[in-house]
């Protein structure tokens, strides 16, 4: 969805990003969103009478208790390695972006250690979440297939770390109260990572724990 | 120090945020007879009877147009006795705040004796912002009939 207003009647259609781009005001502040104009025409959208029901719906609204925040919710990040679900919590989660190159590391380049990023101008350590949690890659796709096309940059620990994921949904609140414990039945590398279990978003999610994937990428990424 | 702005007539005025509660639609109000003209009525709050106040009609220009940009910024205070009020500011426009540091330069205090509820005033984008005092809205006879507290007199 774009940030427009439909039926660009303001400037912003004519000679801004909507119209022909040739505002002069636009070198300096690219985008109509920047700009105090755009803003102002926003705010005219509220400067109209109300839809029928509106005054009803909300006197009813406002005569409730104020509905309770779930207590204990817990933001994390949700992405996608291979076919299964993930999550971090989002405090160690730095960046999401596109895929940069990864450059080998001569001798320490292996399963897990993938090699190093450029991450803003900063070599990160990048490393395969799949080979650490024994995903197994998905159907169809090649054995040398080019890395997602997603990566993942992540502070586990005060330590900078990389990961191509194949998808990432973004961020979600889990109730801590609705995190379960780890099945018996999952496999001892996930076990070894991962805090809990959720459901969220229609996925079952696997909860990462950082401080033993933090630990678990120095020891099989050969850093330690 | 965070202000929230709003609108009452054509003139800009600056409500310190941290006595705002809540900010909600405009609701269906209760007209209270006998109640000055400023106090548009009365609507339930979370199940609390709360007077409504339009700033605009206390400012002299009349009362709030029904827009979708007029809504009623709940305001909470303490009276001298401790007793913890709420009332309803009905104000249009009310979709911008501004942060006000320590090193800007310090409102003007003022005291109208025919408008208790303008404390001080600062400028804000060259444009002068009268800065309201929210516990002189309420005319003194609203406000005993509308006690708040546990087991008052409403």
């Amino acid at each position: 969805m774009s940030g427009e207003p439909r039926g660009s009647s303001g400037c912003w259609g004519t000679i801004g990003v909507s119209g022909d781009g040739s505002c002069e005001r636009l070198a300096e502040l690219v985008h109509c969103r920047n700009c105090q104009v755009f803003s102002e025409g926003g705010r005219v959208l509220f400067e109209r009478e109300p839809p029928p029901g509106y005054f009803s719906e909300w006197t009813a609204a406002l005569a409730l208790a104020k509905p309770e925040e779930p207590a204990g919710t817990l933001a994390v990040t949700v992405f996608r390695v291979g076919n299964e679900w993930l999550a971090l919590e989002v405090a160690s989660v730095t960046r999401a972006g596109d895929a940069h190159p990864v450059r080998r590391v001569p001798h320490r380049s292996g399963d897990v250690l993938l090699g190093v990023v450029n991450v803003d101008g900063e070599l990160v350590l990048c490393a395969s979440l799949a080979a650490l949690l024994g995903v197994p890659p998905l159907a169809g796709a090649a054995p040398d297939a080019p890395p997602p096309g997603r990566f993942l940059a992540v502070s586990l620990s005060g330590e900078r770390w990389v990961f191509p994921v194949d998808e990432i949904d973004g961020v979600h609140r889990l109730e801590t109260a609705r995190i379960s414990p780890l099945p018996a039945t999952l496999s001892e590398a996930r076990a070894r990572h991962a805090s809990g279990l959720a459901h969220t978003g229609g996925h079952a999610v696997t909860l990462l724990d950082p401080l033993r994937l933090g630990a678990g990428l120095r020891q099989r990424g050969g850093i330690a | 120090m965070l202000f929230v702005l709003f609108r009452a007539g054509p003139t800009r005025y600056a409500l310190a945020a941290s006595s705002v509660v809540e900010v909600v639609p405009l609701v269906r109000l209760e007209p209270l007879p006998g109640a000055p003209a400023s106090v548009r009525g009365l609507f339930s709050y979370r199940g609390t009877p709360v007077p409504a106040v339009d700033v605009s009609v206390l400012t002299g220009a009349g009362p709030a147009p029904d827009r979708m940009s007029t809504r009623i910024v709940i305001v909470s205070w303490a009276e001298d006795d401790g007793t913890a009020r709420l009332a309803g500011l009905i104000a249009t426009s009310v979709t911008e705040t501004v942060d006000r540091s320590a090193d800007d330069p310090p409102p003007s205090g003022l005291a109208l004796p025919s408008a208790p509820w303008i404390a001080s005033a600062f400028i804000v984008g060259g444009e002068v912002v009268p800065c309201v005092r929210v516990e002189a809205f309420l005319p003194a006879e609203v406000r005993a009939l509308v006690d708040q507290s546990a087991g008052g007199r409403a």
